[in-house]
């Protein structure tokens, strides 16, 4: 297989090493307090038009099994509506199940109740059957993506019409939250016996809007389903989504007024669009995070045992990478102060936030030095790192490279495109590697996997038994503030190997054209539309 | 003739066969597979492995290699591994839209090139000529993404004369159709239309210095028509072989403008297909365009032997 290597040029270090020493003080960053939503339209709003959304990224599949494009739910939050929705404080809401759920055997029995008066869009009713076999599809479906969201489950029952039980091996209380997600989307049983797996060409569920039609790579049109059980309050005739993958170029349409909202604009357009007349933004923190993971392996990509860098073998090494990194100031001049500093893998202000999930590694470039000596590094100590090639994630490496070669460090940047990256994630063919993790609700979908020994996505190949046992646990316990300490005592844990490195977390930037009301997007960053309307020239 | 028309076939179906084959193994050299790109951020060991099971990526390569070519020569291309659908039909979806932006940007470029080209032979020597000329330079040294960008923020965003994007099928409404690829074809012409106004200047120059230009004019005919009737049909031959050689370089062209103005042609498949590593999408929008090069390579050679009798001769020879 051919190995990619690409070269930053020395010339762009150089410039950014001499314009971006962060040495003065910075202004702090404008306080961005959340806009999640225009609000629910009450009066004034015009019945009827179609809505279109340029949508940054294509869906693969719509079929909520197989699916593994976080776009998915952007297009099936209007058609398959979610037994749990999160709220705009990220909380976990009921949308087809009436109520949470009620755990009983210490977490080992779930029974939720479902509405009553929900009807699939090919008019099958929606009951605990139709919830019983798309969860045992999710959990028996070979080519199932939601297999491992669910957990230890035994069995799925319909106890009655409307209500689903739920058993486990063991106790699982990220459950609820995978609810909230894809694994919460139900399909009309009748259609996926009658399609198979050719259901995710004409998706069937209960929502605001029904499919009507897809062309690959350029659109998907939704349009209102008159059987929708609160059909009174939805208003537009149909919903086009339309892929622009660039984003200047969707930020163009929507000030141009082609399109009427836009997801995923980049902090480099939204100061221009907050300027513009006729648009208005909504932004709101994300679930997920950016980080450094270091390769901690004594492997190369085919198994045999190699010398491994003093950065995998010293954690002193990797905690003056750490703390050589003032990501305050790195994350405000790169992104204008649109997106904040992370340091661990727990939004701050979810539920699940503690002191110590929130800590930020202070910045101390000469205790990096000292580290790096005691350690027996040398200095500059060379590190090469593998980046995304998007523009938001090469600017932010570049300032990062600039700064910690004030800490003693000598980074190679390696801008590599997003399939190849996830690649030699896999394969472990990487020294570090620059790279997101979108974000669950619970937090047991940003640690378990990244953390635990030999979890699929636990690239760094860290293992100790204490943190196996912490983020175990933190599944396992089924009180919020409980669990919430136990992934305190996680993230201090991972601040002291430092296998990965926290950075910054984005913001999700919505753009709107101001004649529309009702959209709303909450931490998942998925763009809600089904109660979208455009506002009444007469009133406006 | 019918000799020549053989050879040239033959020669055309050992292009296909070899593009095919470095298509296929090109694919494959990129790291990352469709199983890794399709299951994205989230993926489990088991899951990859299912994937690639079900897309026979787990057989050795000369087995898939001939599995593609038995279905390439059935017509069978296959589905698109990130989305599902039949290729055929997102073809016959792709097609028509960078056709007709092809040929929309080729008139555009024709009209354009041709009026530049011919003004520029007709002041030659004056101000304005070098005015002319840095025109055409700009337009050859200007850079697709650009033009396009700067199209859709003055006349789109500021003036509001063009849709920023999207797309009207042909047959669904004509005028509405050509209104939305306006600002696209000019992006995509501006740098064809430099080319053919060099060569129109280049050729006519030319053409007007002839004996048989000269005697027209020497017998009184009216210099417009000299320049339309001798000067002009003359230069043609040129023109016809350097639109020919560039409607495969508006293709690749296209890429570019199809990704800016979101439309849903071939261009912009490609790319997607290359970023989710869709190799069955990959290798036939490759066919597909490498077919295309060939076809229209060959009825450009064809065309010359119509025009021009003595090629004939001597591609029978070759």
């Amino acid at each position: 297989m051919l190995r990619r290597r690409t070269v930053v040029t020395a010339g762009t270090a150089a410039l950014l090493a001499a314009g971006c020493v962060p040495r003065q003080e910075l202004e702090a960053p404008p306080d961005r307090p959340n806009v999640v939503g225009t609000g629910e339209p009450t009066s004034g709003v015009r019945e009827g038009g179609d809505l279109v959304m340029a949508l940054s990224s294509e869906p693969d599949r719509l079929d909520p099994t197989t699916s593994s494009s976080l776009y998915t739910r952007y297009v099936m939050q209007p058609m398959c509506e979610k037994l749990y929705d999160i709220d705009s404080d990220g909380e976990i809401v009921p949308m087809l199940a009436t109520e949470l759920p009620t755990i009983e055997e210490g977490g080992l029995t779930l029974t939720f109740p479902l509405r009553t008066d929900a009807v699939f869009s090919d008019g099958e009713p929606f009951n605990a059957a139709a919830v019983a076999a798309m969860l045992t599809r999710h959990l028996t479906h070979e080519a199932s993506s939601r297999k491992s969201e669910l957990g230890p489950v035994d069995t799925v029952e319909a106890v009655d019409e409307h209500t689903v039980k739920v058993t486990f091996s063991a106790p699982f209380s990220p459950f609820t939250a995978a609810l909230a997600d894809r694994a919460g989307m139900i399909l009309s049983p009748k259609a996926v016996e009658e399609m198979g797996d050719d259901v995710g060409n004409h998706p069937v569920g209960v929502g605001a809007f029904r499919f009507v039609g897809r062309v690959p790579q350029t659109s998907i049109e939704l349009e209102r389903d008159p059987l929708y059980y609160d059909a009174d309050n939805v208003h537009l005739d149909r919903i086009i989504y339309r892929i622009m993958t660039d984003a200047n170029i969707r930020a163009a349409n929507v000030q141009s007024g082609d399109v009427h909202v836009a997801d995923s604009i980049s902090p480099q357009d939204i100061e221009v669009l907050e300027a513009a007349r006729g648009v208005t933004t909504l932004q709101v923190g994300s679930l997920g995070y950016q980080a450094l993971t270091i390769n901690l392996r004594d492997t190369d990509p085919d198994g045999n045992p190699t010398d491994p860098p003093l950065i995998a073998t010293d954690p002193r090494v990797r905690q003056a990478l750490s703390i050589a990194l003032d990501r305050e100031a790195l994350t405000n001049t790169v992104f204008n102060g649109w997106y904040t500093p992370a340091g661990s893998p727990i939004a701050p202000g979810t539920p699940f936030s503690t002191p110590e999930s929130d800590h930020l590694p202070a910045y101390d470039p000469d205790a990096a030095r000292t580290l790096l000596a005691e350690a027996g590094a040398p200095i500059p100590y060379p590190l090469q790192v593998k980046v995304s090639n998007s523009q938001d994630a090469l600017r932010y490496a570049q300032a990062m490279q600039a700064q910690l070669s004030q800490a003693g460090f000598a980074l190679a940047l390696l801008p590599t495109e997003y399939t190849a990256i996830l690649d030699a994630q896999d394969r472990g063919d990487f020294e570090a590697v620059q790279l997101g993790w979108s974000g669950r609700v619970d937090p047991h979908g940003n640690a378990y996997n990244f953390w635990t020994t030999d979890a699929s996505n636990n690239y760094s190949g860290y293992s100790s038994p204490e943190m196996d046992d912490l983020l175990a646990r933190g599944a396992e316990q089924t009180s919020i503030d409980d669990r919430a300490a136990t992934y305190g005592e996680a993230v201090t844990l991972m601040q002291e190997v430092n296998a990965v490195i926290y950075l910054y977390r984005q913001r999700s930037l919505t753009a709107l054209s101001s004649d529309v009301t009702g959209v709303a997007t909450f931490a998942d960053g998925v763009v809600r539309l089904s109660h979208a309307a455009f506002l009444d020239e007469k009133e406006t | 003739m019918g000799r020549f028309l053989a050879v040239r076939a033959v020669e055309s179906l050992i292009t296909l066969l070899i593009s095919a084959a470095v298509i296929f193994l090109g694919v494959r050299a990129l790291p990352g597979d469709p199983a890794r790109a399709m299951a994205g951020e989230e993926a489990t060991p088991e899951q990859l492995a299912a994937i690639r099971a079900d897309l026979g990526l787990d057989q050795p390569l000369l087995v898939q290699f001939l599995a593609f070519l038995r279905n390439t020569v059935t017509f069978d291309l296959g589905t698109s591994t990130r989305t599902g659908q039949e290729i055929t039909q997102m073809l016959a979806a792709a097609i028509p839209v960078t056709l007709q932006l092809s040929v929309y940007a080729i008139i555009v470029a024709i009209i354009i090139g041709i009026t530049f080209g011919m003004y520029a032979e007709r002041r030659r020597g004056k101000p304005d000529e070098l005015l002319a000329n840095a025109g055409v330079l700009l337009g050859l040294s200007v850079p697709n993404f650009w033009l396009g960008l700067l199209g859709i923020l003055i006349l789109a965003v500021m003036l509001g004369i063009v849709p920023a994007s999207g797309y009207v099928p042909f047959f669904e409404s004509p005028v509405r159709s050509i209104y939305h690829l306006t600002l696209p074809a000019l992006v995509l012409g501006t740098g064809l239309a430099a080319v053919i106004a060099r060569q129109t200047r280049a050729s006519l120059i030319e053409t007007m210095g002839t004996d048989y230009v000269r005697t027209a004019r020497a017998t009184g005919i009216a210099p417009r028509r000299v320049l339309f009737r001798y000067g002009l049909r003359n230069s043609l031959i040129v023109l016809v072989t350097i639109v020919g050689l560039q409607l495969g370089g508006l293709i690749s062209g296209a890429v570019v403008t199809e990704r800016i103005f979101a439309l849903p042609g071939l261009g912009r498949m490609t790319l997607d297909a290359v970023f989710s590593r869709d190799y069955p999408v990959i290798q036939a929008v490759v066919l597909v365009v490498t077919f295309s090069y060939v076809l229209i390579n060959f009825l450009v050679d064809v065309l010359y032997s119509v025009v021009n009798p003595r090629i004939r001769t001597g591609g029978a020879r070759a």
